[in-house]
C-alpha cells in the first residue's frame, strides 16, 4: 500500500488533483484526460481513489526495506500523511486485532478469510456503486498491488485474488507484483514459500501480472539513479516518507512511475488502446503465460535527479533502450532462444508519428528482438499525451509492456530456492500451525507443480511446435 | 486637335491667277494634238475631275469616273471606272488614285462600324468605347477632308506645266497628307473588323495584341486607343476587386457567374440571417457555390493580364464575394481596408502598380476569408472534431458507442429506431470525455441509418454523421462528407472487429481463469487462441496503421496549412481535398500495380474481416458447448473448504469446481439451461462432446486457415504495393517475418 499510495500521489499529480481531492486552480480545463477511470467524483466534487487499502497491522512502526510494497505496514503512514483526506474512510480496512501476517502467507491468507465480508462490502460497493450506465460500461475490472514476499501481500493478496476471480470471473484482473530481491538473502527466510503459494494463484486466478523484481529495481535504481548520493531534492522526499530506506524509496518511486505510464492511454485517451482489456488482448495470446515485464526509460523523474538525466531522447532513442535488457525491471537473463511474445511500447510526449513508423524499420533492419516463431508478433506503439501538470526534462518517454519468455528464468529461480527449502523441510513450523496446512503439505506442492507448468509452456512457446502444445499432452 | 492638324497639314498657299491662253494662233503641236484628242474625247481627263473624285472616294463616295464595288465589310476592294472617260486616266495617275481610295474604302468600313454602333444598345461596352474612339478619330479625318475640299476649291480646272504651282491640289500631295491616316484607318479598319467577331475582354486583347507591334506609330496609336477602350474593363474589375460584385451587363469581363445557382438573381437573400437547415436544403451549398457560381472565360481575359494574375482577380472577387454573403462580414467591408488600396486609378498605362495592388487586395482577401473560416467559423474545430468522431479518433467515446450501440447493430435494419440511436449517442458522449467537447460540435454529431435493403442488419447500415452548414460547407462539400463517411465505415468496421475480438479473447483467455476447465477441449482452445492472437496482432496493427500512419501523418498537412495560410480558399480547400485523399487511398489500399488489384486486394481485406467474425461465432459455439461439457461434469456443488486449491489437478470428473456460471449472452444461456440435464454422467457428456464437438471444431479449424491464408494473400500483396506507407502496413504486419512467401 505504500506503493498504492505513491501510485495515488503520482496519479494525483498528472491530474492535477490536490491533497485533499479537489482540482488544482490550474487544472480546471476539462476534457484532456480522464480522471474518472481511477478517480469517481463525490457530490461535492472531491475525486476520490477508486481505491481500497487492506492492513492487517495497523501499529507497525517498522519497515522492512525489502519489503516496501507490503500490504500490511503503510495505512498509518498514509493517515497521517497530506493526502489522508483523499481516500474515501470507508475504502480503508485496517484489522481489529492487528495480529499482521508474520510473513507468513498463510497467516495472512486466513486472516484475509476473516475479514472477507467486510472486505468485500467494499468491493462491491465501488464495482456497483455508480448508477450511471456509462460508467458501468466502462467498469472493466481490478488492478491489485501487492508484494508476493512477506505474509500480507502474498497471502492476503492471494485470497482476494481468489475471491475476485470467483465474484467477478467475467472482469479482468490485473496485479503489479513487486517480486523479492531473491538473489541476495533476505530476513524473511521463507520469502520462497511465500512466493511460491503467491505464483500459483497468480498463474490460476490473474489475467495478468505485470512482474516488478526488487532485484533489478535496486539495480537500476544504483546504476542510472545514483541514489547513493541522494540529492537534496530526493532527501526531501525521503524526509515525506520517513519510513523508507533510500533503496525502498527508489523502489516506490519506479513502481509508482511504471504503474502510472501503463494506465496512460487509458487515463488520456487517444484512438486506441483505451481499454485495458484491449490492450491485454494483444499481449498475452493463451492464458498461463500473462506476465509481463516492463522497462521505462528515461528513468530520472523530477522527483528524484535531475542532474543525470537523457536528454537526448528521440523516439528510436527511447525504443532502442526499452528493448535494451538492462532497463528490464526483470532481471531475467535472456538465453539465445528466449523471444517476445508480444510487446507494446507506449511512448509519451510530444511524438512526430512519422518517426514512430522510421524507428520501427530500424529497429527492424538490425534485428534488436527476436519474436516468436509459431505466429505474428511485432512492436505495438501507443503514443499518448503527457500530463501538462507534471513538469518534466524529456521531451519524450516510454514505457515496455511485454511478454517475454525469459521471464520464466525469475520463476526458475523461486522455484529453485524454494526447492532448497522444501528439501530440507525448513521453516516449516509456521505454516504448520495454519488450518491449510495442519493435514499436509498438498498445498505446497500443488502450487509448485502450477508454477512448474507455467514455466514449461513459457519455454515451449519459445519453439515453432508451441502450436502442438495441448495436443502433446493430450496423448500423454 | 485642331491644333495639330495645322501643324500636320501644311498650308496651302492662295493659287496664283493665271495668265490667259493664248488663243488658237500660236497654238504647239501638242497643245493642237491635245485639243483634238478633247474633241474627240481621247484626251486624258483632266486632273481637276479626278482630283474631285479622288477626294470624294476618299470619303467612301463613289465619283463620278471611278465607285466602289463590293459591300465594306469585304477584306479586299475593287475600284471600277464608271464610264469610257476612266479609261483616259494616265497609268500612274490611276494607280495613285486606287491607292488613294483604300483610305476611302477603309473610311467606309470604319463609318459603317461607328453607325452599327451608335444605332445598337447591343453591343458591349468595350465595343462602345471603341466606336466613340474611332468616331472621335473620324471627325479629325473629316477636318482633313474639309481641308483638302477647300483646296480643291483653288486648284485652277486646268493644271498644266506652268500653272502648277506649290499651292495647288495635286494627287501627290493628297497621297502624301493622307499617308499617316490611311495606316490610322488601316488600324482602325482592322480594328473594327475584329470587333465585329469579338467583344469584350477579347476585343481588348485582340487590340492590345496591336501593341506588341514594332513600329512605333502603330504602337503609339494602339496604346492610346486602348487607355481608353479598357476603360469599362477597368471599371468591371474595380467593382469586382473591391466589393466581390461582378457588374458586367454585356459579359465581357473574364469571370462570369452562372445564374443558375443563384436562388435570387443578382441578389444572395437566403444568405442573409441565420440559415435554417431547410432553407439551407433548398439551395445549392457554398462548395458548389464557391466552385461553380463563377468561373473564369479565359477567351475574355485580356492578355496584359497574366494568367496567374487573372486567376488572383478571379480570387479576390470571389473571396470577397464570400466573405460578405456566405461568411455575412460586413465589418470588413466597412474598414474600407481593400477599396483604399484598390482605389488607385487603375488603368492600362500602369500595368505595374495594377498588379501591385491586386497582390496587396489578394492578400488581405484571402486573409480576411480564411480569417474567417479559421476563427470565426472555427474551421480547425470542426476538421479536429471530424477526426476525433468520424475517423474515431475519440477512442473511449468509441468504445462506449461500440459496446452500447453493438448489441442492437446485429439485429435487422427495419427493427432500428433513430431515437434509439440518437439516445446512445448522447450516452456515449455523456460516458466519455467528448461530454466536455464544445455544444456547437457535439449537436452537429448524429447516428443514423443509410438507406437499407431487404436484409440488411444495423451493422450494415449504421453510420455517424457531421453536420456543416454555411460556410463551412465550402471545404466539407457533400462529396468531401461523403468520403468522411467512407472512412467511418471502414474504420468503424474495423473497431467492430476488433472489439469483437477482445470479447473472443475474454471468452478464451480470461475464461480459462473460471469457466474452461474441460481439459479435452484443451487443445481446441488452444488452436482457436493462437488463431485468436494472429487476428487481433492483424486488426490492431491494420488499425494502428490508419491511425498512426495514414491519419495523424496526413493530419500534418492541415495543420501546415493552418500554421502558415498561404493563399486564399481555394488553397484551403484543396489542402483539405489532399489530406483527406491521402487518407482514403492509404487506407482502402489504393494505388496499386492497377486497379483492378486495387480492388481484389480491398475484397480479399473485407473478406478476411469477415472471415473474422465467422471464427468469432465459430468461438462462442465452441465456448457454449464447453460450458455446456463443464456443467454437465460439475454434479458436485462447490465446496469452499480447502479443496479449492486443488481441482485443478483432479480428475476431469470432478474437476469443475465453479457455480453457479455467470453466462453472458441470452442465446446461449438459455439453450444452455434447456439442454442441462438433472443427472448428467460422464458417460453420456462424453458422448455429446463427441457428437457436438465435430462440427464446431471444423468451423473454427476452417476459418483460421481461411484467414491465415487471406492475411497471408494480403500481406504479400502489400510487400509490392507502390505506395511506401502501404508498403510499411507489410512490415507492420509481418514485422517477425511470420508470413512467407507464397510457395507455388
Amino acid at each position: 500500500m505504500g506503493l498504492g499510495h505513491s501510485f495515488w500521489q503520482q496519479l494525483c499529480h498528472e491530474h492535477g488533483i490536490s491533497q485533499d481531492g479537489t482540482l488544482e486552480d490550474y487544472a480546471q480545463d476539462a476534457g484532456f484526460d480522464r480522471k474518472d477511470v481511477f478517480f469517481y467524483q463525490a457530490d461535492d466534487d472531491h475525486y476520490i481513489p477508486r481505491s481500497i487499502l487492506v492492513d492487517l497491522e495497523p501499529r507497525v512502526s517498522l519497515v522492512q526495506p525489502y519489503e516496501p510494497a507490503d500490504v500490511s505496514k503503510v495505512i498509518n503512514n498514509i493517515l497521517s500523511s497530506p493526502f489522508a483526506n483523499l481516500y474515501n474512510p470507508e475504502n480503508i480496512y485496517v484489522s481489529e486485532d492487528g495480529g499482521g501476517a508474520a510473513n507468513n502467507w498463510a497467516m495472512g491468507y486466513h486472516a484475509a478469510e476473516r475479514i472477507y465480508d467486510e472486505v468485500f462490502d467494499m468491493i462491491d460497493r465501488e464495482a456497483d456503486g455508480s448508477d450511471s450506465l456509462e460508467v458501468r460500461i466502462m467498469f472493466r475490472g481490478f488492478m491489485l498491488l501487492h508484494s508476493i514476499a512477506g505474509g500480507t501481500g502474498s497471502g492476503l493478496g492471494s485470497f482476494l485474488l481468489e475471491r475476485l476471480n470467483d465474484r467477478f470471473p467475467k472482469k479482468l484482473i490485473q496485479t503489479y507484483s513487486v517480486f523479492p530481491n531473491n538473489q541476495e538473502t533476505s530476513d524473511v527466510v521463507v520469502q520462497p514459500y511465500n512466493s511460491m503459494l503467491a505464483l500459483k494463484r497468480l498463474v490460476n486466478h490473474a489475467d495478468s501480472v505485470v512482474v516488478l523484481d526488487n532485484a533489478a529495481l535496486s539495480r537500476i535504481a544504483a546504476d542510472r539513479l545514483h541514489v547513493p548520493h541522494p540529492s537534496f531534492s530526493q532527501t526531501n522526499q525521503l524526509v515525506k516518507h520517513e519510513y523508507f530506506s533510500v533503496i525502498s524509496y527508489s523502489y516506490v518511486d519506479q513502481v509508482s512511475t511504471v504503474m502510472s505510464a501503463s494506465t496512460t492511454t487509458l487515463r488520456y485517451p487517444g484512438y486506441m488502446n483505451n481499454d485495458l482489456s484491449s490492450i491485454i488482448a494483444s499481449l498475452i495470446p493463451t492464458p498461463r503465460c500473462h506476465f509481463l515485464m516492463t522497462s521505462y526509460t528515461p528513468f530520472t523523474s523530477d522527483q528524484i535527479e535531475k542532474a543525470k538525466s537523457i536528454r537526448k531522447t528521440t523516439v528510436l532513442d527511447v525504443m532502442r533502450r526499452l528493448l535494451q535488457p538492462k532497463n528490464r525491471m526483470v532481471s531475467a537473463p535472456s538465453s539465445k532462444s528466449s523471444c517476445y511474445i508480444s510487446l507494446l511500447n507506449i511512448i509519451q510526449g510530444d511524438v512526430d508519428p512519422t518517426d514512430v513508423h522510421k524507428s520501427l524499420l530500424r529497429i527492424r533492419e538490425r534485428q534488436l528482438a527476436n519474436f516468436i516463431p509459431w505466429g505474428p508478433a511485432s512492436i505495438q506503439v501507443a503514443l499518448t499525451r503527457k500530463s501538462p501538470y507534471v513538469p518534466s526534462s524529456h521531451r519524450v518517454n516510454g514505457l515496455m509492456l511485454a511478454n517475454h519468455t525469459s521471464i520464466a528464468s525469475l520463476f526458475k529461480r523461486v522455484r529453485d530456492q524454494y526447492d532448497r527449502l522444501m528439501k530440507r523441510n525448513a521453516f516449516l513450523e509456521p505454516y504448520k500451525r495454519e488450518r491449510m496446512f495442519s493435514n499436509n503439505m498438498d498445498e505446497f506442492h500443488d502450487s509448485r507443480e502450477v508454477v512448474q507448468d507455467m514455466i514449461d509452456e513459457y519455454q515451449a512457446s519459445e519453439r515453432t511446435d508451441y502450436t502442438e502444445y495441448h495436443a502433446e499432452q493430450d496423448d500423454d | 486637335m485642331l491644333q495639330n492638324h495645322k501643324s500636320n497639314i501644311p498650308q496651302l498657299p492662295e493659287p496664283p491667277i493665271l495668265p490667259a491662253a493664248p488663243i488658237s494662233s500660236g497654238l504647239s503641236k501638242s497643245q493642237l494634238l491635245s485639243k483634238w484628242r478633247d474633241d474627240h474625247g481621247l484626251n486624258n481627263t483632266s486632273s481637276i475631275d479626278i482630283l474631285r473624285d479622288t477626294v470624294n472616294i476618299l470619303q467612301g463616295i463613289d465619283g463620278a469616273f471611278f465607285r466602289f464595288e463590293g459591300t465594306a465589310n469585304q477584306s479586299e476592294f475593287k475600284l471600277i471606272p464608271t464610264d469610257q472617260r476612266s479609261k483616259r486616266v494616265p497609268k500612274p495617275t490611276l494607280e495613285l488614285v486606287i491607292r488613294l481610295a483604300e483610305l476611302g474604302w477603309l473610311y467606309k468600313q470604319v463609318a459603317a462600324f461607328v453607325e452599327e454602333c451608335s444605332d445598337s444598345d447591343e453591343k458591349g461596352l468595350i465595343t462602345q468605347a471603341l466606336s466613340r474612339h474611332v468616331q472621335n478619330r473620324l471627325y479629325d479625318f473629316y477636318r482633313l477632308i474639309a481641308l483638302l475640299e477647300a483646296q480643291l476649291a483653288h486648284t485652277p480646272d486646268k493644271v498644266d506645266d506652268h500653272n502648277d504651282s506649290a499651292d495647288s491640289l495635286t494627287l501627290g500631295r493628297i497621297a502624301v497628307w493622307t499617308e499617316e491616316w490611311r495606316l490610322k484607318m488601316r488600324m482602325m479598319s482592322t480594328l473594327v473588323q475584329g470587333a465585329a467577331d469579338v467583344h469584350g475582354g477579347a476585343l481588348v486583347s485582340l487590340i492590345h495584341g496591336y501593341t506588341e507591334n514594332g513600329d512605333p506609330f502603330i504602337r503609339a496609336f494602339v496604346s492610346e486607343l486602348l487607355e481608353e477602350v479598357s476603360q469599362p474593363f477597368f471599371h468591371t474589375l474595380h467593382t469586382w476587386i473591391t466589393s466581390g460584385e461582378l457588374y458586367d451587363p454585356f459579359k465581357e469581363f473574364f469571370v462570369t457567374n452562372d445564374n443558375n445557382l443563384d436562388a435570387h438573381p443578382n441578389s444572395f437573400g437566403w444568405m442573409v440571417g441565420a440559415p435554417s437547415t431547410a432553407e439551407h436544403k433548398a439551395n445549392i451549398d457554398a462548395g458548389q457555390l464557391w466552385a461553380k457560381k463563377y468561373s473564369v472565360r479565359d477567351e475574355m481575359r485580356p492578355r496584359f493580364v497574366g494568367e496567374a494574375f487573372a486567376r488572383k482577380i478571379f480570387s479576390i472577387g470571389k473571396s470577397l464575394n464570400f466573405i460578405r454573403h456566405s461568411c455575412m462580414d460586413e465589418e470588413f467591408f466597412a474598414t474600407n481596408q481593400i477599396s483604399d488600396v484598390a482605389n488607385k486609378v487603375l488603368t492600362y498605362s500602369d500595368i505595374p502598380s495594377l498588379e501591385q495592388s491586386i497582390d496587396i487586395a489578394f492578400s488581405i482577401a484571402s486573409q480576411r476569408l480564411l480569417e474567417n473560416m479559421f476563427s470565426k467559423y472555427k474551421l480547425m474545430d470542426h476538421l479536429q472534431a471530424l477526426k476525433r468522431y468520424l475517423m474515431l479518433g475519440s477512442g473511449d467515446f468509441v468504445d462506449i458507442l461500440m459496446e452500447s450501440i453493438g448489441p442492437s447493430l446485429a439485429r435487422p435494419a427495419n427493427t432500428l429506431y433513430r431515437h434509439n440511436l440518437t439516445a446512445t449517442l448522447e450516452a456515449a458522449i455523456r460516458g466519455s470525455n467528448a461530454q466536455y467537447d464544445d455544444q456547437e460540435i457535439l449537436r452537429r454529431l448524429d447516428a443514423r441509418m443509410l438507406e437499407y435493403t431487404h436484409g440488411e442488419i444495423g451493422w450494415d447500415v449504421f453510420t455517424l454523421e457531421y453536420r456543416v452548414d454555411q460556410p463551412l460547407d465550402v471545404v466539407l462539400t457533400p462529396e468531401v462528407m461523403s468520403k468522411y463517411r467512407r472512412i467511418f465505415n471502414y474504420l468503424w468496421r474495423l473497431k467492430r472487429v476488433e472489439s469483437d475480438l477482445v470479447k473472443g479473447w475474454k471468452r478464451c483467455v480470461m475464461g480459462k481463469r473460471s469457466y474452461l476447465k474441460v481439459p479435452s477441449l484443451d487443445n481446441d482452445w488452444h488452436q482457436a487462441r493462437l488463431a485468436m492472437s494472429e487476428m487481433i496482432h492483424f486488426v490492431k496493427e491494420l488499425e494502428a496503421y490508419c491511425h498512426l500512419e495514414v491519419i495523424e501523418c496526413s493530419w500534418e498537412i492541415i495543420e501546415q496549412f493552418a500554421t502558415k495560410r498561404e493563399g486564399d480558399l481555394d488553397a484551403l480547400i484543396s489542402a483539405h481535398r489532399e489530406y483527406l485523399e491521402r487518407i482514403v487511398n492509404k487506407i482502402m489500399l489504393v494505388g496499386g500495380r492497377s486497379s483492378r488489384r486495387d480492388e481484389e486486394l480491398m475484397q480479399k481485406m473485407k473478406q478476411l474481416l469477415n472471415v473474422v467474425l465467422t471464427f468469432r461465432r465459430a468461438v462462442e459455439d465452441l465456448y457454449t458447448f464447453t460450458l455446456h461439457m463443464s456443467s454437465s461434469l460439475d454434479h458436485t456443488p462447490l465446496d469452499r473448504g480447502n479443496d479449492i486449491y486443488r481441482h485443478k489437478r483432479l480428475s476431469t470428473a470432478s474437476s469443475i469446481p465453479r457455480a453457479p456460471f455467470e453466462i453472458a449472452g441470452g442465446g446461449s444461456s438459455s439453450s444452455l439451461a434447456g439442454s442441462r440435464t438433472p443427472t448428467p454422467g460422464a458417460t453420456s457428456a462424453a458422448e455429446e462432446e463427441d457428437d457436438g464437438i465435430s462440427g464446431i471444431r471444423m468451423r473454427v479449424q476452417s476459418s483460421a486457415e481461411e484467414f491465415h491464408e487471406l492475411a497471408n494473400f494480403v500481406v504479400n500483396a502489400l510487400q509490392s504495393h507502390p505506395d511506401l506507407d502501404v508498403r510499411f502496413l507489410a512490415v507492420r504486419l509481418g514485422f517477425n517475418q511470420f508470413y512467407r512467401k507464397p510457395t507455388k
